[in-house]
């Protein structure tokens, strides 16, 4: 299949929101246009006769109808639907009737004949007033468009995709069928037959299309169920079905309509059934499916049991099939929550971005209309008063709501070179990754933007301009942008030169940087090497001659110039590693002083990369905890427990010494403990004494940055190897 | 200050001959020295990386090309990773912190002469990431690639575990994961050489 895209989804939306206008506008028009009595008809179940609720002349209360215009009326002359009428001959009947009804309507006067005998001539409308059309009409009304208009939604973003191809389908089908019936079902008395019959065929062939296009729907989604072939042999022999009854091949086929509804119904079932068994060991397709078909089964069902199976069992709707007709809305209302919540048809709540533009559109239509309105209707003194307020208020909130919603900005040159330093220069590969997406976000505004695997040497587009693919860099991974501006538009040329100047600029940016970096880096390995050289040789000198007393202070601070060392020479570590080295410095003092470890450790790593400011601070703290432990504690064993959450490190050191109490040494532990406390308040984390049976227990805790979000593989997820 | 190291040495091993230089041009001329064919065997070698005219790295290359049954030690201030495993990847045996206290380091000094070699969790972190990198994983693994076994000792030594831990965790004996840990050390300089080897044969030097 060709994939040539020439709309973008809001074009293809907008189309479609064109046509469904019309479809209202004909539905009006078509109501509009016929001749109107103003009698207010209604059928009297007890007699079977016309009954008139409107005063007429000489009768002020209204009253049963005998005849109009010297042709007497019957109850079926009002029915809603002719279909419903059970034989051909029935219906041809009423045809006829309605024909030669809206024949005597049509005159300048029409008598009309009391069931007392009492004669009224009245002059009928030639045009129906609008506010006559009662509420039925407006269900189906609505009903329809909803229905189509949720069907284009879904339809517009996979144009090629069999699953919202089927269920746009459906709502055409049940968009030609609620309107032709919105029709006939409200008018008056009549309507000439010329009109009726086609809207008759009309209201069959869309419920044909509804009841196939949920058939078709359930068939190929979320599983492809049994060949192609019988897929196609199904649906046709429905179609063809169809096509008999609405053909009247078969003698009193129209009635039958409801039969083939209700064989609908059941191949509908028995492909829910069959998806429900294709979906196993599918969570995702199966609650997708789950909530298809529960809307779907809902519409349907309830349709069937308040229109549908009386008329078939030979009785009358529940509920006027007008109202039925809203059971249906609530299928599409179920996909347009459903969408969001399960990504039915791989739509996700971007979708919805699309629909609150165009309402944003509608509603400044739809406020414009209402102004001119206004001022047509208000006393001419009051113009000149609203062009000022339209002037000063109205205008440039419009302007305001317009930009806010459907602002195509072009990035200028300051921002662009503002985005790219950011991300060139974000302070790490999460922060770059995230700002080089709010650069995308504000070059196109793309609906979805994904990390993808393998990206192009340079940027491209794809799918005929849908689709934008955003190469990696050296610390930035490759991007799928998909339908830019919300969905508004499709990627151009020189959207595609715009990428590349973006890519270049950043590319430069980026060596340079490293340039930079690796300038910056030499040089702190030297001032690292004559650290090591120099202060750590006199610190060596000086521990091997000082006082057994002194050497522990000294090794300290050699211990503490090996983690500067490290920290000038290597960048971030991870926690993984800064907890291995701790523990290996703390598994060999302890040995030293003669007092057991108990530091568990579990399989599971912990990747996350800490700042040097974060390993260093923590480094030192943990060591003067051992080193106070060593000192003052007098224990035998000391227990640390490490636990680290998603952005906290707790870790808890524990003795079974003589405790913190009252015999502590306050001197040096004191101070040591302060100047704890102090760097771990500056890293926004706290040190505790939980209290204990035996011994000290202490807890520090130090906010972590959050777990590192692993990319989509293929991309560097650390800064070179340490 | 080597003084005091030799010392060190002397008291550890009572029959040994203790010799020191210092710096690299009187190392080499006492290498030259040992490797006639009269010399006495040269036993064991404590290697400062920071010499005064150059690194101690070159020389540990030198001494195990020459004397290959000689055991070269670093000794440094810091197990600082990114100097010793260039140390070790030319072929230090083991290295010794001279910050410890002279029991400790004597304790290590006869470990490193049994053949188990320390490694530090810093040290763990670069092999495992040196056998990672992409130039190896490419490689035939058969003799220069670590077996799933060394690669978890490592991790584990990474993770700041000591040798006798990680062969509780392991269920192995302290011995085997000692000899683990000196099959890495063997394997780490195999592969730097092959790596050497092969940049050579790409610049056309061989």
């Amino acid at each position: 299949m060709a994939r040539e895209r020439v709309w973008s989804p809001n074009g293809l939306l907008v189309a479609a929101g064109l046509f469904c206008l019309l479809s209202t506008a004909a539905c009006l028009y078509f109501s509009l246009q016929q001749p109107w009595l103003g009698l207010a008809l209604s059928t009297n179940e007890a007699t079977g006769m016309i009954v008139a609720s409107a005063p007429l002349p000489d009768a002020p209360e209204g009253g049963t109808i005998a005849s109009i215009g010297g042709m007497a009326l019957e109850a079926t002359d009002l029915v809603e639907d002719p279909d419903t009428l059970g034989s051909d001959a029935a219906r041809d009947r009423f045809m006829q009737r309605q024909g030669e009804l809206h024949r005597l309507l049509s005159s300048e006067s029409v008598a009309v004949t009391l069931a007392g005998g009492t004669v009224a001539t009245l002059h009928p409308e030639p045009l129906r007033p609008v506010l006559t059309l009662p509420p039925s009409f407006w269900v189906q009304v609505l009903s329809g468009a909803i229905g189509f208009m949720v069907g284009a939604w879904v339809w517009c973003f996979k144009p090629y995709e069999t699953a919202p191809r089927f269920f746009f389908l459906s709502g055409i089908g049940l968009m030609v069928s609620a309107h032709a019936a919105a029709i006939y079902s409200s008018r008056e008395l009549a309507l000439p037959t010329e009109l009726f019959i086609p809207l008759s065929k009309l209201n069959a062939t869309g419920t044909g299309l509804f009841g196939l296009a949920i058939t078709g729907l359930f068939l190929n989604s979320p599983a492809k169920l049994l060949t192609r072939l019988w897929r196609q042999a199904i649906l046709g022999l429905l179609a063809l079905a169809h096509l008999v009854a609405l053909l009247d091949l078969v003698p009193d086929s129209r009635t039958a309509v409801y039969g083939l509804i209700f064989v609908d119904m059941v191949l509908i079932l028995a492909a829910i059934g069959a998806q429900v068994r294709a979906t196993r060991g599918d969570p995702v397709g199966r609650t997708a499916l789950r909530w298809l078909a529960l809307s779907v089964l809902v519409g349907t069902l309830g349709f069937m049991a308040v229109v549908g199976a009386p008329v078939l069992l030979g009785g009358e709707a529940i509920v006027s099939q007008g109202y039925a007709f809203g059971l249906f809305a609530v299928i599409y209302f179920g996909i347009a929550l459903g969408l969001s919540r399960h990504r039915l048809f791989d739509l996700g709540e971007w979708a919805f971005r699309l629909l609150f533009f165009l309402g944003a559109a509608a509603l400044i239509v739809v406020l414009d209309g209402l102004l001119v309105l206004l001022l047509q209707i208000g006393p001419r003194s009051a113009l000149g008063l609203g062009l000022i307020a339209v002037a000063l208020i109205y205008l440039p909130l419009r302007d305001r709501l317009w930009r806010l919603t459907a602002g195509r900005r072009i990035l200028n040159e300051d921002e662009l070179l503002a985005g790219v330093t950011g991300i060139a220069f974000a302070p790490n590969l999460n922060d770059g990754q995230s700002r080089l997406a709010e650069l995308l976000r504000r070059m196109f505004d793309p609906l979805e933007m994904t990390v993808i695997e393998a990206g192009p040497e340079a940027p491209a587009l794809t799918e005929d301009g849908a689709v934008l693919l955003w190469p990696a860099t050296r610390d930035t991974p490759a991007m799928q942008l998909r339908y830019p501006w919300s969905g508004r538009g499709l990627f151009s040329a020189a959207h595609l030169a715009m990428a590349r100047r973006a890519l270049a600029l950043l590319e430069r940016f980026q060596s340079g940087r490293e340039a930079y970096a690796e300038g910056a880096r030499a040089e702190r390995r030297r001032i690292a090497r004559d650290l090591h050289d120099d202060v750590g040789a006199r610190l060596l000198t000086g521990m091997h001659e000082a006082p057994p007393q002194a050497r522990p202070l000294l090794r300290e601070a050699l211990a503490d110039i090996r983690t500067i060392v490290g920290g000038l020479t290597g960048e971030q570590r991870t926690l993984d590693r800064v907890l291995g080295d701790l523990r290996h410095e703390t598994v060999r003092r302890l040995e030293a002083a003669g007092i057991a470890l108990d530091w568990p450790v579990d399989d599971a790593g912990d990747a996350r990369l800490l700042d040097y400011d974060i390993y260093k601070n923590l480094s030192s703290v943990f060591r003067e905890l051992v080193s106070n432990l060593i000192r003052h504690a007098g224990a035998g064993t000391a227990y640390v427990r490490v636990r680290s959450e998603a952005d906290l490190l707790v870790i808890e050191i524990a003795d079974d010494g003589i405790g913190l109490g009252e015999t502590a040494p306050r001197e040096t532990g004191g101070n040591g403990l302060r100047n704890a406390a102090e760097r771990l308040t500056a890293l926004g984390g706290e040190i505790a004494f939980p209290s204990a049976e035996k011994g000290t227990s202490i807890r520090i805790t130090l906010p972590l940055p959050a777990p590192y979000v692993t990319p989509e593989q293929g991309v560097q997820s650390s800064p070179a190897a340490p | 200050m080597r003084t005091w190291l030799g010392e060190v040495l002397a008291e550890t091993f009572s029959d040994l001959v203790v010799a020191s230089a210092g710096s690299l041009r009187t190392a080499r001329a006492a290498l030259s020295a040992a490797s006639a064919p009269e010399a006495p065997p040269l036993a064991i070698a404590l290697v400062d990386l920071g010499l005064p005219d150059g690194s101690g790295i070159e020389f540990i290359g030198e001494l195990a090309a020459k004397l290959p049954e000689a055991v070269p030690v670093v000794t440094t201030v810091y197990d600082d990773d990114a100097h010793l495993f260039e140390a070790l990847a030319a072929g230090a045996r083991g290295y010794l912190l001279k910050d410890g206290e002279p029991e400790g380091i004597k304790h290590a000094l006869r470990g490193i002469e049994r053949g188990e070699p320390p490694l530090s969790p810093a040290i763990a972190h670069r092999i495992l990431a040196h056998f990672r990198a992409p130039a190896m994983a490419g490689r035939k693994t058969d003799e220069s690639g670590l077996t799933a076994r060394e690669t978890e000792v490592l991790t584990l030594l990474g993770r700041g575990l000591t040798v006798p831990e990680a062969a509780r965790r392991l269920g192995l004996t302290d011995h085997t994961v000692a000899g683990y840990v000196k099959i890495i050390y063997q394997k780490l300089n195999i592969s730097r050489r092959a790596e050497a080897t092969l940049e050579a044969h790409r610049r056309g030097l061989v």
